[in-house]
């Protein structure tokens, strides 16, 4: 006889919770019906063509409109060249320091040192007797520059350094920009000066007479004997920045050597990327302009490098803007700017938006494909 | 109104008033020029003197066109147009132009302007024929022309046409003060460094007079840095200013004479100083035959 024992049943459990589960199931599938049913209608109803096709234009307006919005690059120069001419910006100061060289300006220099005239030299390289040179012992003497100049550095052949200091001619399409950015409550700008400053106790002396400022700043050669000049000298700057000189058949200082690189201009330095680069070559000239942000003129920044031994200036720079012009010797010169591919696919609202635009566009196409699958979706 | 009895009498008013012709077409194109209709002017539905008013209208139209004429004073002759040899040469390309030569402009502040309108003219002092040589010359060297011009009715005020065939990049230039730089040498173009200039400017067409705009003088200085200029008869010496806008590879000074010098004899003589720091280069020294 065989006996057999059966648990027995527990309440709730067994037959109830295969209910459940059938019940939950039913729940699940009776809800993914419903939904695939909806999913049925949207296509039925051509509802998804319409919103695809929509998003599609929406996403073709958006990607014209983000190629044709003009970014602002940081473009970053490095260049070897024998001149370079510097268009100092009306509000800042830069500083230089000019020990060792022969300070020659067009008429006197205007001081109250009675020292002074005993400065001047009478075997100069100044050029013409219009011109009164001068030489100072001080060996931290520094030019100081408050407002707008236009300077000229060019090195020679013999390794001599010159530098010619101007007054900046009013009118130019950046005064003109400025002024159109200055509200009529802002104070006036006091006007431009120059002026060479001593630690030595000789008074500082303003550079310039009757607001007509000629000034060449001369450290003649590299030779010791003559100059006492053999150390490196740098120049750091802000203003506009023309690296090279048009081509012409009586000089010879012109651009030897250099790269033009492009970058995101991305606030955060570590987040900026090159985008583009261009070689410049022998002769070329190359145009960095202020950038307009907020209303605000936004000079390009650098510094120019003097080593004796070497047969050119170095010069970095960088700015942002648009672009830059770099021209070319018998040619009309162009904009380097990045295309408009570089340009969308470095611009990172566009790549998070055409993101989301693929990431849904694969969404659809997925449910799809599974619904066109499954009979029950039919 | 006293009218000729076959007008009157509805004649044709076209060809029997008054009763020669001759005063009658001056009559038909001075009403076409003031837009008068041939119709309504010229009734030629032979309509009796019910075409009174048109007829009245027209009458007062001579009467006051004739009045008008001898209220008008008595002005100078228009300019007279030189001779231009050949078809108007001129060249617009990317590959820019370096040209040797100092002098790159001497011409009114208002040349520029004159270019465009077609409206170019120098006085010409010289008695006789006489051979001109303008050269255009845009600041970025990409616009150049040049050619001669010859007249025979000097002493005048001539007219150098140029209907230039590239309008458009032309007006780039004139739009802009300083873009463009004239020189209307004597002589013909083959000599390389000309002396003598005449002033080129913009001529008031009806009355032939040249415009007395500023003299400017545009300079390609080369390694220039800095570059005067002296007027003979005046010590001074003035700056020229360096252009420091955009490309300069034309020239890439300017010098400005708002006013020439009391006293000072024709032809205008100007030396222009050049120095690179502070040495100097050799001088040249440019005449302008006439100044207005």
């Amino acid at each position: 006889m065989e006996q057999t024992t059966e648990a027995p049943q527990q309440p709730g459990t067994g037959t109830s919770g295969t209910d459940n589960g059938q019940a939950s199931k039913k729940q699940e599938n009776s809800l993914l019906s419903s939904l695939k049913e909806l999913w049925q209608n949207i296509r039925n109803s051509r509802l998804l063509t319409k919103f695809i096709l929509l998003l599609i234009l929406l996403m073709l307006a958006f990607t014209a409109w983000r190629a044709w919005v003009t970014p602002q690059w940081i473009f970053s120069v490095k260049a070897s060249t024998g001149i370079i001419e510097l268009q100092t910006p009306a509000d800042g100061e830069i500083r230089w320091r000019v020990n060792d060289a022969i300070i020659c300006s067009r008429g006197e220099l205007q001081s109250p040192d009675a020292k002074l005239s005993k400065l001047k030299q009478t075997d100069s390289p100044c050029g013409s007797t219009a011109w009164s040179g001068y030489r100072f012992r001080d060996p931290e003497q520094t030019l100081v520059l408050n407002g707008s100049f236009r300077v000229l550095i060019e090195r020679r052949s013999d390794g001599a350094l010159y530098l010619s200091l101007r007054d900046h001619r009013a009118g130019s399409q950046a005064d003109i920009t400025a002024a159109a950015n200055t509200d009529g409550d802002t104070p006036a700008k006091p006007p431009p000066q120059a002026r060479l400053t001593f630690t030595d106790g000789t008074p500082a002396i303003v550079l310039g007479n009757n607001g007509r400022l000629k000034i060449n700043i001369i450290w003649p050669g590299t030779n010791k004997d003559t100059s006492g000049f053999s150390t490196d000298r740098v120049f750091p700057f802000t203003g506009v920045t023309t690296i090279g000189r048009d081509i012409n058949w009586t000089g010879t200082s012109m651009l030897q050597e250099g790269t033009v690189n492009v970058y995101t201009a991305d606030d955060s330095p570590d987040k900026r990327e090159q985008v583009d680069e261009a070689e410049l070559l022998l002769g070329d000239q190359l145009r960095l302009e202020n950038a307009l942000r907020d209303d605000e003129l936004i000079p390009p920044k650098g510094f120019i490098r003097y080593q004796p031994g070497g047969d050119a200036l170095d010069v970095i720079a960088f700015g942002a803007a648009d672009r830059v012009r770099i021209e070319r010797y018998g040619d009309n010169g162009y904009n380097f700017r990045p295309g408009p591919l570089s340009k969308l696919l470095h611009d990172p609202l566009f790549i998070f938006v055409l993101t989301a635009f693929a990431g849904f566009i694969s969404l659809v196409g997925t449910v799809d494909a599974m619904c066109s699958t499954r009979s029950d979706c039919k | 109104m006293n009218l000729p009895p076959r007008c009157q009498q509805g004649a044709d008013f076209i060809y029997n008033y008054p009763e020669t012709g001759r005063p009658l077409r001056a009559l038909t194109g001075m009403a076409r020029a003031a837009g008068i209709d041939r119709e309504e002017f010229m009734p030629v539905s032979r309509t009796r003197y019910t075409a009174g008013p048109l007829a009245h209208r027209a009458i007062r139209f001579v009467a006051t066109a004739l009045l008008l004429l001898a209220l008008q004073p008595v002005q100078a002759a228009g300019p007279i147009d030189a001779r231009l040899a050949g078809d108007l040469v001129e060249h617009h390309a990317p590959e820019v132009a370096v040209s040797g030569n100092v002098i790159v402009g001497v011409m009114a502040a208002s040349a520029s302007r004159a270019l465009a309108q077609d409206l170019l003219a120098i006085r010409a002092p010289d008695s006789g024929s006489t051979t001109i040589c303008l050269k255009v010359t845009s600041r970025d060297g990409t616009y150049t022309s040049r050619n001669e011009y010859s007249s025979d009715s000097a002493p005048a005020v001539l007219r150098l046409p140029y209907r230039s065939r590239l309008e458009e990049v032309l007006e780039q230039y004139t739009g802009k003060p300083g873009h463009i730089a004239i020189t209307a040498s004597r002589g013909n173009c083959v000599q390389s460094a000309p002396a003598d200039y005449y002033l080129p400017s913009v001529v008031d067409a009806k009355t032939g007079e040249l415009d007395s705009a500023p003299l400017s003088i545009f300079i390609n200085g080369f390694d220039a840095t800095d570059v005067y200029y002296r007027i003979a008869g005046a010590n001074e010496i003035s700056d020229c200013h360096y252009i420091e806008e955009g490309r300069h590879t034309a020239y890439n000074f300017s010098c400005e004479i708002a006013e020439v010098p009391g006293g000072t004899s024709l032809p205008l003589t100007v030396e222009i100083m050049r120095e690179v720091y502070g040495r100097e280069l050799e001088p040249l020294t440019i005449r302008i035959l006439a100044t207005r």
